[in-house]
């Protein structure tokens, strides 16, 4: 039997996925995280999905409020010359409490705006960098592949954890 | 940029200069509201409308909806860092050169309707949580100084009334 560690169910953080890859999996990701949630009632929702880590209410919150962060870099990477973006590290309690379909629907319209930006982009502007506290410099092209991956990240941690449940 | 002059009339200012006193509970209100206020605001247009500047050199009505999110985006997002870190600095940044971007300028409202929408719904539910105490908590920015939430939500309600009243007052003028 193949021993996974469950913080990285699909593996650790892609580098190389292509641009229009990445850019579809940010068009699907708002369907696939609440296809991922459908159904769980509070109890479940209130489930961490490992050992100690967040409850399923936590990752869809978390989800919704770090894209809102790369949203905004985003932006500032366009207009402005390698600009200092600061990582966060602390999640917020409301993050623990509030109805899921507040972050799936902020999520959502995230997306949606952030993918249309995206497909507006030059690729001049795609190499936009800008600096990251935690990860150093970025262009707009990674920080665009990382969000990709972030999202089916933390969405198969809701999966894998309904599979071992058999919810 | 040129401030608020009350001895004319101001189309950029059409609520009047930004106001930091409007009470909190007032102000969660408006933020709730806002969303909805923008979508009737814009009601009926056509695309040649929504491509209108809404006072001579200024932003279209899609630049003005679009740009609402955006800034309220990074509201939110100041709100989390001054929640969780002890005054934290704040970048600012060129909303001007925002609009520009090619998506401010052509996406459809919607998008950034259902957007405003998102932040606020979240905002407000993280806000009706926030104890006397953290409402006192705030952020570090390059002109105004300390910044408490008390005073960053009163001045983000006026935010929308004072766009969304770029839009009426357009309306009115055109007899849109």
């Amino acid at each position: 039997m193949v021993v996974t560690d469950l913080r990285y169910p699909i593996g650790p953080e892609t580098a190389g996925t292509p641009l229009a890859d990445a850019i579809r999996d940010l068009e699907e990701a708002p369907i696939l995280l609440r296809q991922a949630v459908r159904w769980l009632g509070d109890a479940q929702l209130d489930t961490p999905y490992r050992l100690d880590g967040w409850t399923l209410r936590q990752v869809v919150n978390h989800l919704a409020g770090s894209h809102a962060h790369g949203y905004c870099r985003c932006h500032l990477a366009l207009v402005e010359d390698t600009p200092e973006v600061k990582g966060y590290r602390q999640e917020l309690p409301d993050a623990g409490t509030l109805p899921v379909e507040i972050p799936l629907d902020l999520f959502e319209a995230l997306q949606c705006r952030l993918v249309a930006l995206f497909r507006s982009l030059t690729p001049e502007q795609w190499s936009r960098p800008f600096r990251h506290s935690q990860r150093g410099l970025m262009t707009v092209e990674q920080l665009a592949v990382f969000l990709a991956w972030h999202a089916r990240h933390h969405t198969a941690h809701i999966t894998s954890l309904r599979e071992r449940m058999g919810w | 940029m040129s401030r608020y002059n009350p001895f004319m009339e101001d189309l950029r200012y059409p609520v009047g200069p930004m106001t930091f006193d409007t009470p909190i509970p007032e102000s969660l209100v408006i933020l709730e509201e806002a969303a909805a206020r923008f979508r009737e605001a814009v009601r009926g247009l056509d695309d040649a409308q929504l491509d209108t500047p809404y006072r001579p050199g200024g932003w279209t009505v899609r630049q003005v909806i679009h740009h609402v999110p955006d800034s309220h985006m990074h509201m939110y997002c100041r709100c989390r860092f001054a929640l969780t870190e002890d005054s934290p600095a704040v970048k600012s940044y060129d909303e001007a050169r925002w609009a520009e971007l090619p998506d401010a300028r052509t996406l459809p409202v919607d998008v950034s309707l259902g957007l405003l929408e998102g932040i606020h719904r979240r905002l407000v539910a993280l806000l009706r949580t926030l104890t006397p105490e953290q409402w006192k908590r705030g952020y570090l920015h390059s002109e105004m100084g300390l910044v408490p939430l008390e005073r960053v939500i009163p001045m983000y309600a006026w935010h929308c009334r004072h766009h969304a009243a770029h839009i009426t007052k357009l309306r009115e003028r055109m007899g849109w």
